[in-house]
């Protein structure tokens, strides 16, 4: 076992941990377990603050090490401080690393219609040869066009690109997300006919609001614009 | 103190769900804090007849998975403040929660509300004993139909099994016409075979199915069905509203069409 996989230092509050970064978890935390039952009488039993550094733990390591300095001394641990700043670039980085890939120029078809309760769900933009009916769900990290009748919810850029947008040869969606941006329906009276007349729509943000256009080549101007 | 009302009927298609939909609205216009829990994982009704579905964001599944915590999940009805719908997932199936789950879930909701409605799907699987896991009252759906009752009869003997203490009748869809030709069972006859209290009845009429598809309850309009139904919830409560209340609502219903005949005799 490497000699400094921890080295305990104080403040004012109490300990901080400094961890090795590189060796696996089940050794450090056997390091921690050695360095505090050697030094239980040094400790006794003082109320501390304790602060992990070096090294990103999840919250279930976090725990345990917490548990095994319980256990090998008779320290009472009042709290952890976190000092964030690690801990926060990691999740901010794996944040940017899952939603910033760029929502692909593919795309793909799928053919049918979507009943209540199904969920179609692509990574790529999606073109629905069908209708979406209420109670079903698109959900694309890129567009959504549909060609049929939409009447369930529809998620473009689900991945958080602002830029999607989604299409449909009626547009009665019971619920729209763009991006981060959400649009609910008005509550119609519902008729009895269930006929939607065919009224070609776009959907996509503008000045973070979600607009819903008339398809003409005036609003395909201006969501390219 | 609150308690957890299970709306059931075993038979699918006699009118649980507006039943639900109705007591919900009728308790709340009566000043109570009320939550609609839908408890049918996968075929969801009670937010379209509440008229609530394009807000849906969290459902039941997601509160039992930890998924989001429960005020995320409970809507709040458009027209009344103290009523809230905790809708059900449709992508699941009732296998998604467990009776534990749900008890779990009534604890913690029974602090925030004065009465937990919840509406339960049909059949006597899965999806029946988790509706039923945590509640203390049931109220028995039926329509006066032999077929209706059987499922009924069956239903009223798996909640005594089931423990729960109060077990009340809700007949639906009376024709009164129907009955004064003695071509269906009256409501002294369905009482008879089940031998339960009756909580009330309600006339079958039009305004009910259109309130429904308009995603709004019947109860709040001046039709006989709204008032059997605010009569319920008053019952509900405890209040002691005489259940011949009914019988002047016939009388009434006659006298009106009597009027109307002599009016087309004239």
């Amino acid at each position: 076992m490497r000699k400094n996989a921890v080295i305990i230092k104080s403040n004012p509050h109490g300990l901080i941990l400094m961890l090795d970064p590189d060796i696996p978890f089940e050794e450090l935390n056997q390091a921690v377990a050695d360095k505090f039952a050697s030094g239980a009488d040094f400790f006794k039993n003082a109320n501390v603050a304790v602060t992990f550094r070096g090294r990103v733990l999840s919250v279930e390591q976090e725990r345990m090490l917490i548990d095994t300095m319980a256990e090998n001394s008779r320290l009472r641990i009042l709290c952890v401080v976190d000092e964030r700043r690690e801990t926060d670039e990691y999740y901010k980085e794996a944040v940017i690393r899952a939603l910033d890939r760029p929502a692909s120029a593919e795309g793909q078809f799928y053919r049918g219609t979507l009943r209540s309760g199904q969920v179609l769900e692509t990574e790529t933009s999606v073109v629905v040869i069908g209708d979406v009916n209420p109670g079903a769900r698109v959900v694309s990290r890129g567009n959504i066009v549909i060609l049929g009748c939409c009447l369930g919810s529809i998620y473009a850029g689900a991945g958080g690109d602002g830029s999607c947008f989604a299409a449909a040869l009626t547009m009665k969606p019971m619920q729209i997300r763009i991006a981060d941006k959400m649009a609910r329906s008005a509550i119609v009276k519902r008729t009895v006919s269930g006929n939607y007349p065919l009224d070609p729509r776009i959907a996509y943000l503008r000045d973070g609001h979600i607009q819903i256009r008339t398809l003409s080549s005036d609003t395909l101007c201006e969501y390219l614009g | 103190m609150s308690e957890v009302i299970v709306i059931t009927s075993g038979k699918g298609g006699v009118g649980k769900t507006t039943s639900s939909a109705n007591i919900g609205v009728g308790l709340a216009r009566l000043g109570r804090k009320v939550v609609l829990v839908d408890t049918d994982i996968g075929l969801r009704n009670l937010d379209v007849v509440m008229g609530l579905e394009n807000r849906i964001i969290y459902n039941l599944v997601d509160v039992v998975e930890g998924s989001c915590r429960l005020k995320q999940a409970l809507i709040r009805d458009r027209h009344y403040p103290n009523l809230y719908l905790l809708p059900s997932a449709q992508t699941r199936d009732k296998s998604a929660v467990s009776p534990e789950q749900m008890i779990k879930l009534s604890e913690s909701l029974k602090p925030l509300f004065d009465y937990v409605i919840m509406d339960c799907p049909a059949g006597i699987e899965q999806g029946f004993r988790n509706a039923v896991a945590a509640a203390s009252r049931a109220i028995v759906v039926t329509t006066p139909e032999v077929a209706a009752i059987r499922d009924a009869d069956r239903i009223i003997g798996l909640l005594e099994a089931a423990g729960i203490e109060r077990i009340d009748l809700l007949i639906n869809r009376l024709r009164l016409d129907m009955i004064r030709k003695g071509e269906m069972m009256s409501i002294e006859d369905v009482v008879d075979i089940l031998a339960v209290d009756l909580l009330g009845a309600v006339p079958d009429e039009d305004s009910v199915v259109i309130a429904a598809n308009h995603g709004e309850p019947v109860v709040g309009t001046d039709t006989m069905a709204a008032v059997a139904f605010l009569n319920i919830c008053r019952r509900i409560t405890g209040e002691a509203v005489p259940l011949a209340d009914f019988q002047t609502g016939v009388s009434l219903f006659r006298r009106m069409a009597s009027i109307f005949r002599r009016r087309q005799g004239g």
